[in-house]
């Protein structure tokens, strides 16, 4: 659950699941956000069934025991692997086994705003398709006032663990066990963030800049008012451009690859929701019934259309009704069509991946103002994380 | 000694006193005394708090030690913060001394100074927040105005420890009473005395003031380390640790790992460490307290 | 004793540049959440907003739960307060007016705690609730404050050291027993210190925040504290809306403070001088 929009929204669906299957009723307990969930956990009290919005911790509650494996009940079920996105999967699988039940996932794209292009003289109508575009892309957006501070910059700051994902560097080594943070291909990519953030006048000046606009949420965000040219960002924000900006200009792309890694086109950066229900719940029947409901196509439909995220059954992608009608679903539905691409990539499950990932972008930030070069900084995480992962033995 | 040895081994008076400071007590060894050798267990467990606790020796201890990235850098985050005391004390003692005089509406200018530190702490981190935003705030605006360079503040990592504190010496009003407090104790009888002897301002500031309210400053410095030592909330709500971990403080980071990363048992060894450098550090200023407190007549 | 170091002029002066300084960050406060959100950032800063839009502070009560966070901020306050009341009287009395061996170690044993840092405690703590199942209610904010705390305890012995001897000595030469001396005598006497630390305890459980952080996790119980903090979460971009949303939580302190006054700032300054 992202805010309080979206969950009076997963009332409804939750209203409609409790209308249509009588003699069982769900109640949203209200959670805020994945930390919330996981104190809860930690103290002992847990829900039924619960959400989680951030797949990294899906690893540590499953080596932990705190989730029911859910094959079994998967096999019995009617649901097959291949009606599902494979991302959307994959995202669950831990060791082998399936411990939640994906529900809706997030896309990470490229949205580039048409009007800054034409600015900056560039051809609205071309994303940049490789990294190296993009680098030179930001140079021409990014533009300095009067007294050297920046008005503009070509990329909003995206988080270090995307751009890693771009050269396919990969993270985890699963036939050695191996933290691989800092394969040759991540460092190439965390020298390619600095290049990028640098060609926009250093990443504190720029973190400095985006910190004067709002969080993603909210009609300032710097790239909906045009004073960033493009960002990394996701699905929902087609959504809330029409809602708050409706003027934007703007289009849809896969993340740029990098160019000496053509194999990489296509890259898509995935988060997504799940389902998971603890160990000690005491209802598991029917959480579990709840969940397979929450596959059927009109099931997505409702999630989709009202939190804004991309459906993960295969089916559910074609439905028309969320790709036409109002304009900016004709930019969702790219999103949906990238969702399934074979180069949609997320973070790989495993106990760990919370710290895994905060300090993967602990490094690419240490790189961004940098205090340390990409091999030392990735390396240092590699040990790190390496460390920790040895524990789980 | 006994002071009945037909009756039982407490004497009346003393049972009576226990009677009376049963309830701090009973809290103590529930909630004091039992928590601390918990601790001290659990640091030397792997404890995931979804599994129980497995004994893994000096493992969390030897892996704090080792830790480049996020222990030290804690620790020496807090230990920066260190900087704020003088900083607080003079400012602190300033406006005390400033609002020390027979002025027209000194209620007023005290309940002023006094009023940015019964600010709730999180409303008071959403308002520096927002004053110290790099492009839109009021500290930068005004820097700006004077020509003077305005820093990224909590978006650069040499300046966002600066930040916090300046954030946290507006709330200095909460030491000022305490020093103004102080000073109106200092007897009239001292001042006179170094007026026949020639003293000029300076001269009574640093040869009788001060010393005579050193009880007093060596109090809040106590409470001063104490608390920079568990510097939590401003942090968590406003910075997460960043940018760069530059505001990763000790505090934090032990959150971190107890509720975010399930390492129970190396935030308890965290825990620990913190007990005795907290002790370490208070028994530090308690045996330099001597070179330069000054009691008056103490019992 | 007042002691002139400046003159009166430059003092004035000095003072009334600080208090704008100090004064700043609140009208900077109020100023914006009178603000319409487009006008929120601005390259100059604009100090009167035009137009003031008054209705953001019911627009920002409504968009989260604030009645149901102020009741159960003051639940929690209400049980915290008289918790610390009960708890800190009689301890206090026990080390101030009693005579017993072993007292001055007890009581130098309390004033070390007070060093303590809460990390220390706070873990097992939490295991321990946790496995009483209180996790998820108020009780683990609560109920520890009827075990004594020992600042309070602290500036309640200082107090009642100040009550003359002759009291006690009179009421038990006449038969009265100590918990009548305490109940008839000394806490009548009390009532500023009482108030005091009722004040303190009131200011520490409506400002906690890492207390609630880890005891609750159900919206419909969280607090003042934590409410506001999730706010930025939720309405990333309505600064508008957080600054009113902020005003409304720090009143009802300055308005404590207010009626108070005296009080409070004796009370800090008694701590502080016996420390």
């Amino acid at each position: 659950m992202w805010s309080g929009g979206e969950e009076k929204a997963f009332q409804a669906v939750l209203d409609r699941y409790n209308e249509t299957h009588p003699g069982v009723r769900f109640e949203n307990l209200g959670s805020v956000n994945d930390e919330k969930t996981v104190r809860a956990l930690v103290a002992g009290a847990p829900p039924d069934v619960f959400t989680v919005s951030d797949p990294s911790y899906l690893g540590a509650l499953a080596a932990n025991d705190a989730i029911l494996p859910l094959d079994d009940l998967f096999g019995k079920s009617h649901l097959k692997t291949d009606d599902f996105t494979r991302a959307s999967l994959s995202q669950a699988r831990y060791n082998g086994k399936l411990y939640a039940m994906p529900y809706l996932v997030d896309c990470i794209g490229l949205l580039w705003n048409k009007k800054v292009f034409r600015e900056a003289g560039l051809d609205p109508e071309r994303p940049p398709q490789t990294i190296e575009e993009l680098e030179e892309f930001c140079r021409k957006i990014t533009r300095h006032g009067s007294d050297g501070r920046l008005t503009r910059i070509g990329l909003r700051p995206p988080d270090g663990v995307n751009l890693l994902a771009l050269y396919g560097g990969g993270f985890f080594e699963p036939a050695t066990g191996r933290m691989t943070a800092n394969n040759p291909r991540n460092i190439e990519a965390a020298t390619a963030f600095k290049a990028l953030m640098d060609a926009q006048g250093g990443y504190e000046a720029v973190q400095g800049f985006a910190a004067g606009f709002a969080n993603e949420q909210g009609g300032y965000n710097s790239f909906y008012v045009g004073q960033a040219g493009m960002a990394f960002t996701g699905q929902w924000n087609t959504y809330w451009i029409a809602k708050y900006k409706p003027d934007t200009e703007y289009g849809v792309a896969p993340l740029p690859y990098p160019a000496a890694h053509p194999e990489r086109k296509g890259t898509l950066w995935l988060g997504g929701n799940f389902f998971c229900i603890p160990k000690e719940s005491r209802h598991p029947k029917e959480a579990w019934d709840f969940l397979v409901w929450t596959q059927s196509l009109e099931a997505q439909r409702l999630l989709a259309d009202s939190l804004h995220g991309v459906p993960n059954i295969r089916a559910a992608l074609k439905l028309r009704s969320l790709r036409e009608g109002e304009p900016w679903r004709v930019s969702f539905g790219k999103f949906m069509d990238l969702s399934d691409s074979s180069n949609a990539t997320h973070f790989p499950p495993m106990p760990v991946a919370a710290l895994y990932l905060s300090e993967i972008n602990s490094a690419i930030e240490a790189v961004g103002y940098g205090r340390k070069t990409p091999e030392k900084s990735l390396s240092d995480t590699q040990e790190r994380v390496q460390r920790e992962m040895d524990r789980y033995r | 000694m006994r002071t009945n040895s037909r009756k039982t081994f407490l004497s009346r008076e003393q049972r009576l006193g226990l009677w009376f400071i049963s309830p701090w007590l009973i809290g103590f060894v529930l909630l004091t005394l039992y928590p601390i050798l918990a601790t001290l267990y659990l640091s030397f467990t792997d404890y995931r708090v979804l599994s129980p606790p497995r004994w893994v020796g000096w493992a969390n201890y030897r892996e704090l030690l080792l830790d480049t990235e996020n222990f030290w850098p804690s620790l020496g985050n807090t230990v920066f913060f260190f900087l704020e005391l003088p900083l607080a004390l003079i400012l602190g003692l300033a406006l005390a001394l400033l609002l020390n005089q027979k002025l027209r509406g000194m209620t007023i200018y005290r309940t002023l100074f006094y009023l940015p530190s019964i600010v709730p702490v999180v409303a008071n981190a959403m308002l520096w927040l927002w004053l110290l935003n790099p492009e839109h705030g009021l500290v930068n605006t005004g820097l700006r105005a004077v020509y003077i360079p305005a820093p990224a503040w909590l978006a650069s990592p040499l300046w966002a420890k600066p930040a916090l504190i300046v954030m946290d010496l507006w709330a200095v009003g909460g030491s000022m009473v305490i020093y103004l407090a102080a000073l109106q104790g200092v007897p009239t009888s001292l001042y006179e005395a170094a007026d026949l002897d020639g003293a000029n301002a300076f001269q009574k500031l640093v040869s009788v003031t001060l010393p005579a309210i050193s009880p007093v400053i060596f109090f809040n410095l106590i409470m001063g380390v104490i608390g920079t030592f568990q510097y939590f909330t401003q942090t968590f709500v406003m910075t997460k640790g960043g940018p760069d971990k530059a505001t990763l403080f000790y505090a934090l980071y032990l959150y971190q790992n107890a509720f975010q990363y399930f390492r129970m048992g190396a935030a308890c060894a965290m825990a620990w460490l913190l007990f005795l450098v907290t002790l370490a550090a208070t028994f530090l200023v308690f045996k330099t307290s001597a070179g330069w407190v000054y009691y008056e007549g103490e019992r | 004793m007042k002691h002139k170091t400046l003159s009166g002029i430059a003092g004035h002066i000095a003072l009334i540049a600080l208090s704008l300084l100090f004064l700043a960050p609140f009208a900077f406060m109020v100023s914006t959440s009178l603000k319409d959100e487009k006008q929120v950032f601005t390259e100059t800063i604009q100090w009167i907003p035009s137009p003031i839009h008054w209705e953001n502070y019911p627009a920002a009560l409504l968009s989260f739960p604030f009645w149901t966070y102020l009741k159960n901020t003051l639940m929690i306050c209400v049980g915290t307060v008289n918790g610390t009341l009960v708890s800190a009287a009689l301890p206090a009395y026990g080390f101030a007016r009693l005579r017993w061996r072993g007292r001055d170690a007890m009581f130098y044993l309390m004033i070390a705690t007070i060093m303590l840092p809460a990390q220390v405690t706070q873990l097992p703590i939490f295991l321990i609730f946790r496995s009483l199942g209180w996790t998820g209610t108020f009780l683990p904010l609560i109920v520890p404050s009827f075990f004594g705390n020992a600042f309070s305890i602290f500036l309640l012995r200082q107090f009642f050291l100040t009550i003359p001897e002759e009291l006690s000595d009179a009421a038990r030469m006449d038969g009265c027993s100590e918990w009548g001396i305490f109940w008839r005598i000394l806490l009548p006497l009390s009532k500023p210190a009482l108030a005091t630390v009722a004040l303190f305890a009131f200011m520490g459980a409506w400002t906690d925040f890492q207390g609630p952080l880890i005891y609750v996790h159900d919206e419909a119980q969280y607090t003042l504290a934590i409410g506001l903090s999730s706010f930025l979460g939720r309405h990333g971009g309505q600064w508008n809306l957080l600054m009113a949303a902020a005003t409304v939580v720090t009143i009802p302190l300055i308005v404590a403070f207010f009626f108070a006054q005296r009080t409070f700032i004796q009370g800090i300054a008694v701590t502080g001088m016996k420390g």
